[in-house]
């Protein structure tokens, strides 16, 4: 077992966003009988990339993301971002504090009392009066996800999809460097799921954001990564990295026919498996 | 249903309601039960003579009063129980016995402590009240959503924003409600408070209605009770609807 060492107060700036020795458990007692979800994870996400998170389920995917929002803190380890420490274990959570990180979560998480525009505005709300570039900037991103004839209704009228495309709307508008994404398109149907994937990509493109995509579906996550992780095992580390090498643009509908899919699909499927049954 | 069918149902529901109350007064006589004819020629005679007006404003003052003490301090009490865990273990069997009185039991009392001004009135009204909006404040707090709080700090909220976007606007449905279902508690209790000690109000009315065995007088001030609370309510929904501006 790694003991804890001692860790720098600033990291050497390479990568946009690195997590160095990571780690969350909760119970009492002793480093050895805490129980550890995450424990002693490196990551280091580059700037523009869009990396994805794969793993059995219970490996800590959620709570990484979790951790990296700062709604949760670490029981060990740091976070830096653009090599300055924003979280760690001798550091309370306090989300939104960067304005560096937007998450979408699995739920919309729209305010029922706020209609669309009212939505997607709403992080511009909270910084203060919204200038009119600043506006306009929030109407070509409505106009981009398609929901410029819905601005006025409400989330309880829409469908899952559009709330899906409000809530995309709503992080871009709040125009972090960094978006969360936690299985966003896991409750959709199939036609609406490759749509929004593809919307996605278009925006990653057009946005120059970093993401970190958590997803169960293989084929999403090849579709739409650079590189893919999957985190294994209790505690949760990094068990496979790979990089996706195939070309961009990409229809993430017909991903399955590029050359190297299969080699990728069969070495994430194999460790995941591993993964599933110790 | 559409617009006519609802009026219809609504002239039907109104027109059974004056046949069994003309039936009865016919079967029981008019001491009992007077004639819906002498009740409106009461209601007219108090509307001339200005008595009307007077009773129901006095009545409405002691109500809004009333009201707003118990709504602010229900609100408040719910708000400080909701923060602090310790206050919360500590203050809720209290406010459990305390919230378990019968209110309107403690109108000799609180004569005996205030007096017979307006104080002791307002009073019970707001302790009425103030029941009923903290039980609906309160779970109304231990239901905001706290994925959207979470969303919300996320996106950078201060404390002070997260009340006021996320919380404010999850607990209003429930203070609506609350205020609802106390409106009616409240005209009784200001009723009862004012059958014990005043000289106006529409409790003073029909207290001074039944000891001068003058039953119209006594059916009189029930239905304009009956109508201050319709006329709350009233109040109460158009204030709901620009309060709560979707109800999804």
């Amino acid at each position: 077992m790694t003991m804890k060492r001692d860790l720098p107060e600033t990291i050497d700036a390479g990568a946009l966003l690195q997590l160095r020795q990571l780690g969350i458990s909760y119970g009492a007692g002793t480093s050895g009988e805490r129980c550890w979800i995450l424990r002693d994870l490196d990551l280091d996400v580059q700037e523009g990339e869009f990396l994805t998170i794969m793993g059995s389920s219970g490996a800590g995917k959620s709570t990484l993301l979790n951790l990296v929002a700062q709604t949760l803190q670490p029981s060990a380890g740091q976070i830096a971002f653009r090599g300055k420490v924003v979280g760690g274990a001798d550091m309370p959570a306090d989300p939104g504090s960067s304005r560096q990180i937007g998450y979408v979560t699995q739920d919309d998480n729209l305010l029922p009392w706020r209609t669309v525009w009212d939505n997607v505005m709403f992080p511009l709300t909270l910084a203060g009066k919204a200038s009119a570039s600043d506006i306009e900037r929030v109407r070509r991103l409505v106009e981009q996800v398609g929901l410029t004839p819905w601005t006025k209704h409400y989330p309880h009228q829409l469908s899952g999809g559009m709330r899906k495309r409000a809530s995309l709307a709503r992080t871009l508008a709040y125009n972090p460097p960094v978006v969360l994404m936690d299985e966003p398109f896991g409750a959709l149907d199939a036609e609406t799921r490759a749509q929004l994937q593809a919307d996605l990509l278009d925006l990653w493109a057009s946005e120059k954001k970093t993401i970190l995509f958590v997803t169960h579906d293989i084929n999403e996550a090849i579709a739409l990564g650079d590189r893919i992780v999957v985190l294994s095992g209790s505690p949760g580390q990094v068990v496979l990295e790979r990089r996706i090498d195939i070309q961009r643009p990409r229809d993430p509908e017909l991903i399955f026919k590029a050359p190297t899919f299969a080699g990728h699909y069969d070495a994430i499927r194999s460790c995941l498996r591993a993964g599933s049954h110790p | 249903m559409t617009p006519q069918t609802t009026l219809l149902a609504k002239a039907i529901g109104l027109a059974a309601f004056a046949s069994v109350w003309a039936l009865a007064s016919r079967w029981v006589g008019d001491y009992w039960v007077p004639s819906i004819g002498q009740v409106a020629a009461r209601f007219w005679q108090e509307l001339l003579a200005g008595k009307l007006l007077v009773d129901l404003w006095t009545t409405s003052q002691l109500l809004m009063a009333g009201t707003a003490i118990g709504t602010v301090l229900g609100c408040a009490l719910a708000c400080v129980l909701r923060l602090s865990a310790r206050l919360d273990a500590m203050m809720q069997p209290f406010v459990t016995a305390v919230m378990s009185i019968p209110k309107l039991g403690l109108v000799p009392l609180l004569v005996l402590w205030f007096g017979t001004g307006w104080a002791p009135k307002v009073m019970l009204v707001a302790l009425t009240v103030l029941f009923i909006v903290f039980s609906l404040t309160y779970a109304g707090l231990v239901t905001v959503n706290p994925r959207l709080a979470m969303t919300a700090r996320v996106f950078g909220a201060t404390p002070l924003q997260l009340t006021r976007h996320i919380v404010v606007p999850s607990v209003m449905p429930f203070l609506f409600t609350g205020l609802q279902v106390a409106l009616p508690w409240a005209v009784s209790a200001a009723l009862v408070a004012e059958y014990l000690a005043a000289k106006v109000g529409i409790g003073h009315g029909i207290e001074e209605a039944r000891q001068l065995s003058d039953s119209v007088g006594v059916y009189y001030g029930i239905v304009l009770a009956t109508i201050l609370v319709l006329l709350g309510n009233g109040v109460l929904s158009i204030a709901r609807r620009f309060a709560i501006r979707v109800q999804p």
